[in-house]
């Protein structure tokens, strides 16, 4: 298994991920709990404890559920700890990368249509399944998939971009 | 696993995901896949930056003389369907501001409900002892307020400071 610098710093930056989409943007224990997930995660992989490695991301997910599961219990045991404050269960707020890349996308939808903004929303904030999109909008499956796509490819580039400006420092 | 769906499938994923309106056991289904794929994990960034920049506010406020000036980011419809004709209502009629320009430049079309809703916001703001004043509004546009008298009740201006002394009057 490829455990190079790199290679922990991509597992690094979606374990991150997954703990602030479960703890909270708040959480002032993110990076230890990130820590914790990865050091245990490297433990068991020197004792070739993953038997599967080609699907180690359930591993390490199951991993990193522990650890944010014991955190919550220690913290809800030991209220002292930060006795005001619950844990919050807030969604997963832009980190400061995505906040310089907003910058950056300049707000690219705006140069969209209404309709297909109107088509994104009901994807991505109303939930609304494509089935149901598509015959509010009269569309087809093919129509779906360009306006889709074609909105993806935009953030795409900047995403790509602005990766490889942060990476590269 | 996810990323062997079709490509819709899987962004349905993603934006129920990024929506917390995914069951949990197909939550830690997608996380166990993202933390050992590279490409999805990727895709769901991108999808994170469109739907955050699809919930960004269309309009944008700016205090002038103790007046508020209000103009569409990027070219609006104030149609029936429209998310600006929405935005309008929040920010027009559930801020306490009671002197207000609507900067109509940018606006494209509208409909009956949108004269509908530059009225509303014209009597919410006389009944709050304030004033509504409409600025640059493209020839079509003026044409359908003159039509409609639409302008005779609500002045209109071409100039912002112009418009901004007019409160003083």
């Amino acid at each position: 298994m490829d455990l190079s610098e790199p290679a922990l710093d991509r597992l690094r930056l979606k374990l991150r991920y997954k703990v602030l989409y479960h703890v909270g943007h708040n959480c002032a224990d993110v990076d230890d709990l990130v820590q914790e997930s990865l050091a245990r995660f490297i433990r068991a992989e020197q004792r070739q404890l993953i038997r599967n490695t080609d699907e180690f991301g359930a591993f390490l997910n199951g991993v990193c559920r522990n650890v944010i599961l014991e955190y919550r219990r220690r913290v809800r045991r030991e209220p002292s700890i930060d006795p005001d404050v619950p844990i919050p269960d807030a969604g997963v707020r832009p980190e400061a990368e995505i906040l310089e890349m907003r910058d950056s996308i300049d707000h690219g939808l705006n140069e969209l249509a209404e309709r297909d903004r109107m088509i994104l929303r009901s994807l991505y904030l109303d939930g609304k399944e494509k089935e149901e999109i598509c015959l509010q909008w009269g569309m087809t499956d093919a129509q779906f998939r360009v306006v889709l796509f074609r909105a993806k490819e935009r953030f795409r580039r900047v995403y790509g971009t602005e990766m490889k400006r942060t990476t590269t420092g | 696993m996810v990323c062997k769906k079709e490509p819709i499938e899987r962004e349905q994923v993603i934006a129920r995901y990024l929506s917390r309106s995914l069951e949990s056991e197909a939550v830690e289904e997608f996380e166990g896949h993202y933390l050992g794929c590279d490409e999805c994990f990727e895709e769901m960034r991108v999808s994170e930056l469109l739907a955050d920049d699809l919930k960004a506010s269309s309009l944008a406020w700016k205090q002038t003389g103790g007046v508020s000036v209000l103009r569409f980011k990027a070219n609006a419809e104030l149609t029936h369907s429209a998310q600006e004709l929405d935005e309008l209502r929040k920010e027009v009629l559930e801020q306490s501001d009671s002197r207000v320009i609507i900067d109509l430049s940018r606006v494209t079309r509208i409909d009956s409900a949108g004269l509908g809703q530059l009225m509303s916001c014209y009597s919410h703001l006389v009944k709050n002892r304030g004033a509504l004043k409409m600025m640059n509004p493209a020839p079509e546009i003026q044409k359908l307020l003159d039509m409609t008298g639409l302008s005779t009740l609500i002045p209109t201006f071409h100039d912002e400071d112009e418009a901004v002394s007019s409160f003083r009057n």
